[in-house]
């Protein structure tokens, strides 16, 4: 058995004329907690997509827990996406039953992990809510219940923690901090927070304009950059490229 | 150029051309039977005389404007949507003006424009009738008024998103018109639908409604009465004015208003799901997904449908086969949702890609919901026949097999569309549509839907053959050929996903 959850070789995704990822070859180790970081619009977002099978890469290869796409491998993901998974007009209960049933898991077990993930996700006064009602931190929250509700052995996260308030922050990231832990989950995470980033990952993959400039364990990644002190310090060298962070406009005072 | 758009381009062209021979032949109609009514005066006479006529069949046009809005959920949002520009210094008013001046450009009217000014010339063409000028001014104010009623309804609409009991209490309203509807339709035995309204015996009464007051106008510029025409033009005009003012309050307060969460009953949040017997769980759950997806986002239209034919019942039953119009008018009910299967789920479509199921599951679950308020529809309008006119058991048999045997057809020419052409839907209204694809899909899913549904009959004419017979023929071969035509409605929704997702997604 490999000892990555997810290896890719030169993988490449061009829109038309534009490469939004350009031959980045990802190493995930099985059961990290691994941060993918970049600007907006480096290809984080697209580079997940083709990971989870939502899109074809225009070349190279990917292996994602050794299984080709397909139910297999749908049935061992979970994934939290930028635009959630739910159904507006789904209470949050209805929204996690269906899609335990989707995955197989017969009504009462369905129901049962539901009843438990809205009690640990501290949704179970909202669960007779429609989830058109929610708001953005619920809306997060749900969708991680969602994904979690199979019990997969990788999860993907697309800015998982914008918009949450402080409090479900801490008890997400304690939640999935336990589940990688005790070792039965590997996290691909996307985040803008870097500092809750260096706190919770254990190794990092950086991106820019669509290639991958840095990837190891948190420690390797920032020591290998000259000067830098933090995950932050690090990431701003990588992709800052000496950009000034003020510039003056001239028509304001 | 790109290979998309020429495809693009194709598609625009082929919606112009649907749209403007669809345009076209309501004008021949109009010229036509303005023909025919100058060779027989005496048939002018039984219909009320052309200002009768006139208000009838302006009237019609502007009832068929509404009703089509009704029907396709056209209730889109606003073309400049004024919680966007609450931080800028531009007028509400000024926003309120231009929405309503873009809805006077929407396909739909641009289609029925020509017909107006067809019906304008036909009539004046009758003795006795007023000029050609002032019906088009007269009429011209009827679009106005019924232009701003639709600007009302769609601000109207909005307060349903954010509003239930307001939404459930209006539906319970139009369900209890619609009621009465039906009964005042059967106090007028022997009449044959809107014309119906227009007799000179009542035209005293008609001279107080919209209708009147723009039969009035045409007649009395005309005949250069000026108080008369400025009396009708003012009521005509205060009327949309009147419409547009309460638009434009409605929006404004609509923007300062949060909305108000909907709570499910707690037997129902507790239930683990519906079952259907001798389903898999899992197309048990999409089934119930979408039943309840569509119920709470469009559960007012579900209604609408059947009470609009309850009104109308008496105009469209007559003739050799009731119920083939009544399976028709069933699935014209569900078009919006056959032809946009994934504009309710929105961001969450991506989930039909990530999760395992296939979608040519979640196709069927979708088009099973589809029929399903289809034949609750039907039923409706199936009592409604028997009760208002006599139907035969013949016709009964060739109204069932006619609305089984078409809806495979439409439900996968539908998936075609949802794939290609997706709207996405937020609350209970459709994103604004662009470009003339959607708008023109829509319109040759219903030219499908009538040639299937009159098919059979032409060829049972045609061969002499017992009209249920070649209606059973249709319905077997259509079931045949469903499945094949599902897979391949999944193979291209497969193939196309990106742009699916594209449109639906935000972050696509």
């Amino acid at each position: 058995m490999s000892s990555f959850a997810i290896e890719t070789d030169a993988l490449t995704r061009r829109f038309g004329d534009q490469v939004a990822v350009d031959g980045i070859d990802l190493r995930v180790p099985r059961g990290s907690f691994y941060g993918f970081l970049g600007e907006n619009g480096a290809g984080k977002s697209t580079t997940i997509s083709m990971l989870t099978g939502v899109l074809a890469p225009t070349s190279g290869a990917l292996r994602v827990m050794e299984l080709p796409a397909g139910d297999a491998l749908k049935r061992r993901i979970g994934v939290v996406p930028d635009g959630l998974l739910l159904f507006d007009r789904l209470t949050g209960r209805e929204h996690l039953v269906f899609v335990g049933r989707l995955y197989g898991l017969g009504r009462a077990e369905s129901a049962r992990r539901a009843g438990e993930l809205l009690e640990t996700m501290e949704l179970s006064g909202d669960a007779r809510k429609l989830i058109a009602d929610y708001s953005f931190g619920m809306r997060k929250k749900l969708a991680l219940a969602a994904a979690l509700i199979h019990g997969p052995e990788l999860l993907f996260l697309d800015e998982p923690f914008e918009g949450v308030d402080a409090v479900a922050k801490a008890s997400l990231t304690a939640l999935l901090s336990d589940l990688v832990r005790r070792g039965r989950l590997t996290v691909f995470l996307t985040s803008h927070v870097l500092e809750v980033v260096e706190r919770l990952c254990d190794h990092v993959g950086v991106i820019h304009r669509g290639r991958l400039v840095a990837q190891g364990s948190l420690d390797g990644v920032v020591g290998a950059v000259p000067g830098a002190a933090s995950l932050t310090d690090a990431f701003v060298r990588l992709v800052g490229e000496g950009r000034s962070a003020t510039r003056a406009l001239s028509f304001l005072p | 150029m790109h290979g998309r758009q020429w495809a693009r381009l194709l598609i625009g062209a082929l919606a112009a051309i649907m749209g403007a021979s669809f345009s076209a032949s309501l004008c021949l109609l109009a010229l036509q039977t303005g023909r025919e009514l100058r060779r027989r005066p005496e048939l002018l006479a039984m219909r009320g005389g052309p200002l009768s006529l006139f208000a009838a069949w302006v009237s019609m046009v502007l009832a068929g404007r509404i009703w089509f809005g009704l029907v396709a959920l056209a209730q889109s949002e606003s073309f400049l949507d004024p919680r966007r520009f609450r931080a800028f210094p531009v007028s509400a008013r000024l926003l309120s003006a231009i929405n309503f001046a873009a809805l006077l450009f929407d396909p739909v009217w641009l289609v029925l424009y020509p017909p107006l000014v067809a019906i304008a010339l036909a009539i004046a063409a009758l003795p006795g009738a007023p000029a050609a000028w002032a019906m088009l001014i007269a009429a011209g104010l009827a679009v106005w008024a019924t232009a701003s009623l639709l600007h009302f309804g769609a601000a109207f609409a909005a307060l349903f998103d954010s509003r239930p009991l307001f939404r459930r209490l209006f539906s319970v309203a139009l369900l209890l018109a619609g009621f009465a509807g039906f009964q005042l339709s059967l106090a007028l035995p022997g009449q044959r639908g809107l014309e119906s309204l227009f007799p000179p015996g009542r035209w005293h009464a008609l001279s107080w409604t919209p209708p009147g007051w723009m039969a009035a106008l045409a007649d009395a510029l005309s005949h250069g009465q000026a108080s008369r025409a400025v009396a009708s033009a003012l009521l005509l005009f205060l009327l949309g004015a009147a419409c547009s003012a309460g638009a434009h309050a409605l929006s404004q307060r609509e923007l300062l208003r949060p909305p108000e969460p909907v709570r499910v009953r707690p037997g129902a949040a507790r239930a683990a799901g519906w079952r259907l017997p001798l389903a898999p769980d899992s197309i048990s759950a999409l089934f119930e997904k979408e039943a309840k997806t569509v119920v709470r986002l469009g559960w007012l239209q579900l209604v609408v449908v059947p009470v609009a034919y309850l009104l109308l019942a008496h105009a469209v039953l007559p003739g050799p086969q009731p119920l083939l119009v009544a399976a028709v008018y069933a699935h014209l009910g569900v078009l919006e949702i056959a032809t946009n299967a994934f504009g309710r789920d929105r961001d969450a479509a991506r989930a039909w890609f990530l999760w395992p199921i296939t979608l040519r599951s979640v196709l069927a679950a979708k088009n099973a919901v589809a029929w399903l308020f289809s034949l609750a529809i039907f039923l409706v309008l199936a009592v409604v026949a028997a009760f208002g006119t006599q139907v035969t058991a013949g016709q009964v048999l060739v109204g069932v097999l006619a609305h089984a045997a078409v809806f495979p057809l439409l439900a996968t020419f539908g998936n075609v569309v949802s794939v290609l052409f997706p709207v996405p839907v937020r609350g209970a209204r459709l994103r604004r549509i662009r470009g003339a694809g959607p708008v023109g899909a829509r319109f040759a899913a219903m030219f499908l839907l009538a040639g299937a549904a009159w098919a059979p009959y032409a060829i049972a004419q045609a061969l002499g053959m017992p009209v249920p017979a070649a209606y059973a023929g249709e319905l077997l071969a259509l079931l045949l050929a469903y499945p094949a035509l599902l897979g391949l409605a999944s193979q291209l929704a497969e193939r196309r996903r990106e742009a699916l997702l594209g449109a639906l997604a935000r972050d696509e």
